[in-house]
């Protein structure tokens, strides 16, 4: 593989204002390398500078072996093609126009290349799905069919590289994804080498094969999504609060943004224990947690989406073996944490024979019972649990709630 | 609008063209009949042997000397104001740029008022002191904008906009002051306000070299001009050398609108008005947009001309008439298109 793009102690300033410092990148031929970063850092003046259209203060850009400073525009522009994030233009150019503009670097010079050229542009217009849209004009079309007239014209333009600077951020979700799986497409199948700036960082992981995280005008880290895609670096970049868990279906790690601002509540140390399964508690788990209170859970199979939250937000829980009734140890791990605890909380958990003991251990229990009221049929053992919970109900330590955030207002104040 | 075809319109720009000057040559106050136009002009363009005897010399004289090249004169600074108004509109993406918006205009207006207060005689080519005076002055305020907005090898255009309002207003402000000092206020405002009066072959020798080369200049680049309307970044992006492009237009446009300024005075609005107007009908590509503001700059001018010499006894400037006839129909046009784009 041959390095087309390499990037060697590249700094970049407006005026005072230092953007970039000290960057260096190698990119390989036929890559699709996604940059992300929180606003500001630097991205779009990375995609300006490979295109030369700002002064570098110090280091070298070397497209495909010559040095940027000495590539003319006519020339960089049969090498790289820019899709911008947004594009409006106020004259009325129809799309096959537009899309003729990219063979400009191609026509200085030459003659009677007018028919090469008009084959070349309905092939990268029937590619983009755009040749049917030819004679409408670019200013009266819809975002997604503008971008997709602006990538044909980046085709058009037969370069090794195409440069995205957030081709996305004007669409809605189906053109999101639609861009992005074009211009997959253009890697795989015509090895173009892709560097994208990305917002969306679940989809730059999905469709990258390399990520570049840029903060603070440098690269924090560079590697493979997977690799990228990790709490250690974006909670300290982005500055927030997030999961990072495994999408299953994509087989991608994907980040799940939870809060920026905290929700500020005195929490006093109380310890709650949680009983919950089959992912009735993912939500209250991590609220709880977040906002400071001391959380255990109980008891849970493994491998119950509960079971994974409880393990990234790593909050203690008593476990099970997975598909399995609650055995001997795991319920005595369970009643120890609920004696720990100052007051224990039920979700709406449905109760089957094999978690019906998480029911029947609260009728020993002296601690305050918070149980979210149930409106569907949560019983699955012919009656059993309904009669535990009637007895449940006589207890004057047991209550009901309604959301969750009636309880979160309850131990707020503390009674 | 519905845009006409490429062919239907060269052939209806031919023959109106064609039609417009035989009329206009014709129409005057000395009556003259329209077969006697195309006799005089066909024996003295095509040198066909038309027997002349009949007509009076001094019919000869008016169709020959001062109708037909004043006539032409028209067309060519009508259609190179035209043609420079396209190329600021579309370098620097602004609808309201006209030839003039660099000063230029102010430039050449200072020059010729220099000549007119200080009475210079002197003759260059059989171009008149004030038109030599008005074009250097053109191109040197041309040169001051220019310079004073160039930071380092760049010229961005807000500052050259900008700087050329800036001196523009300051030239004006000079002219308006050698105006109160001067006897000869009558003579500087009608120069300001233009005129083809008493404007024969000498000055039309002047304009129509301009006017050719500048377009031909112009024309070479409708496609780097197209890709300049998505923006100079984009532009460079698909391989337009935009700093050089704006060189290029922007040094031959002032020449040519140096030319025509000098020769006739300013003239307003055609410059800015006939663009838009001619986009509406072709479109924005410069390949077909440049040559029919360039036929429709010219016959809108020559139909000022017409206007502005037989409206009434006294000749009115023809500033005036451009302004009064082309600003209504424009206003028109605008809100016909509400909604649409330039």
């Amino acid at each position: 593989m041959e390095n087309i793009l390499k990037i060697e102690k590249l700094s970049i300033a407006y005026g005072d204002k230092l953007i970039l410092r000290d960057i260096d990148i190698t990119i390989n031929e036929g890559e699709f390398v996604g940059i992300i970063g929180p606003n500001g850092t630097g991205k779009s003046t990375l995609i300006k500078a490979i295109t030369d259209l700002i002064d570098i203060k110090n280091g070298k850009i070397t497209i495909s072996g010559v040095d940027n400073r000495k590539i003319s525009r006519r020339e960089r522009a049969k090498i790289v093609a820019v899709v911008p994030q947004e594009f409006n233009i106020d004259f009325e150019f129809n799309a096959f126009d537009i899309v003729m503009m990219g063979r400009n670097p191609h026509m200085y010079g030459k003659k009677n290349t007018e028919i090469n050229d008009f084959d070349i542009v309905q092939e990268a217009m029937v590619m983009t799905n755009t040749w049917q849209l030819k004679d409408r004009y670019f200013n009266q079309m819809s975002g997604g069919e503008r971008q997709r007239v602006i990538i044909a014209r980046a085709i058009a333009q037969q370069t090794k590289i195409i440069l995205l600077d957030e081709p996305t951020s004007h669409l809605d979700i189906h053109h999101q994804l639609e861009v992005l799986e074009l211009v997959r497409m253009l890697k795989v199948r015509h090895n173009i080498t892709i560097i994208a700036v990305l917002h969306d960082i679940n989809m730059a992981a999905r469709f990258s094969d390399r990520l570049i995280l840029l903060n603070d005008h440098n690269i924090m880290v560079d590697g493979t999504p997977e690799e990228v895609i990790d709490e250690k670096y974006l909670s300290k970049v982005y500055e927030m609060e997030m999961i990072i868990r495994r999408n299953k279906v994509l087989s991608v790690k994907e980040i799940v943004p939870l809060r920026v601002i905290k929700e500020k509540i005195d929490v006093k140390k109380t310890r709650i224990h949680v009983i919950s399964g089959g992912g009735s508690g993912e939500q209250i788990l991590e609220r709880l947690n977040s906002s400071g209170f001391e959380v255990t859970c109980g008891v849970i199979n493994r491998g119950d989406s509960d079971w994974e939250m409880c393990r990234i937000l790593k909050i203690k829980c008593a476990e099970g073996l997975p598909f399995s009734d609650i055995d001997e140890r795991a319920f005595l791990d369970n009643t120890e944490l609920i004696a720990a605890a100052d007051m224990v909380l039920v979700t709406d958990v449905p109760f089957g024979r094999g978690n019906l003991k998480n029911l029947e251990i609260l009728l020993d229990s002296n601690k305050k019972i918070f149980m979210k009221r149930r409106l569907s049929q949560f019983d699955y053992t012919e009656g059993l649990a309904i009669s535990i919970l009637r007895k449940l109900e006589n207890k004057e330590n047991f209550s009901y709630i309604e959301e969750y955030d009636d309880f979160i207002k309850i131990i707020s104040r503390g009674d | 609008m519905k845009k006409l075809s490429t062919k239907n319109l060269i052939i209806s720009a031919s023959l109106l063209s064609l039609a417009a000057i035989l009329l206009s040559t014709t129409i005057g106050i000395a009556d003259i009949s329209i077969t006697q136009t195309i006799k005089i002009l066909a024996s003295k363009i095509l040198r066909l042997d038309f027997d002349l005897g009949n007509l009076k010399a001094s019919t000869i004289t008016i169709i020959w000397l001062i109708r037909f090249p004043r006539v032409l004169l028209a067309f060519f600074v009508g259609g190179a104001l035209a043609i420079c108004g396209v190329s600021y509109q579309g370098i620097f993406k602004n609808p309201m740029a006209d030839p003039f918006i660099l000063g230029v205009s102010s430039g050449a207006a200072l020059g010729a008022t220099i000549g007119i207060i200080t009475k210079v005689q002197f003759d260059l080519f059989g171009i008149n002191a004030i038109s030599v005076l008005a074009f250097a002055g053109a191109v040197a305020s041309l040169f001051i904008v220019y310079n004073i907005s160039k930071i380092g090898n760049k010229v961005p255009v807000t500052t050259l906009l900008l700087s050329g309002i800036a001196i523009g207003q300051f030239l004006s402000a000079l002219i308006s002051l050698s105006m109160i000092f001067s006897n000869d206020l009558h003579k500087i405002i009608f120069w300001t306000m233009g005129s083809f009066n008493a404007k024969s072959w000498n000055q039309l020798v002047m304009v129509v070299p301009y006017a050719i080369i500048g377009f031909v200049i112009i024309y070479s680049s409708h496609r780097e001009m197209d890709i300049m309307l998505l923006g100079e970044d984009t532009a460079s992006q698909l391989g337009v050398d935009t700093e050089k492009l704006k060189k290029k237009i922007l040094v031959t446009t002032a020449l040519v609108t140096a030319a025509a300024v000098s020769v006739t005075g300013i003239i307003g609005f055609v410059g800015l008005i006939i663009p838009h107007i001619v986009r509406i009908i072709t479109g924005p590509k410069h390949k077909v947009l440049l040559p029919f503001s360039f036929v429709f700059g010219g016959l809108f001018m020559i139909a000022c001309d017409t206007i502005a010499r037989s409206l009434m006894s006294q000749e009115i400037p023809v500033g005036i008439i451009t302004a009064i006839f082309g600003g209504p129909f424009f206003i028109y046009l605008l809100r016909e298109r509400k909604g649409g784009g330039i």
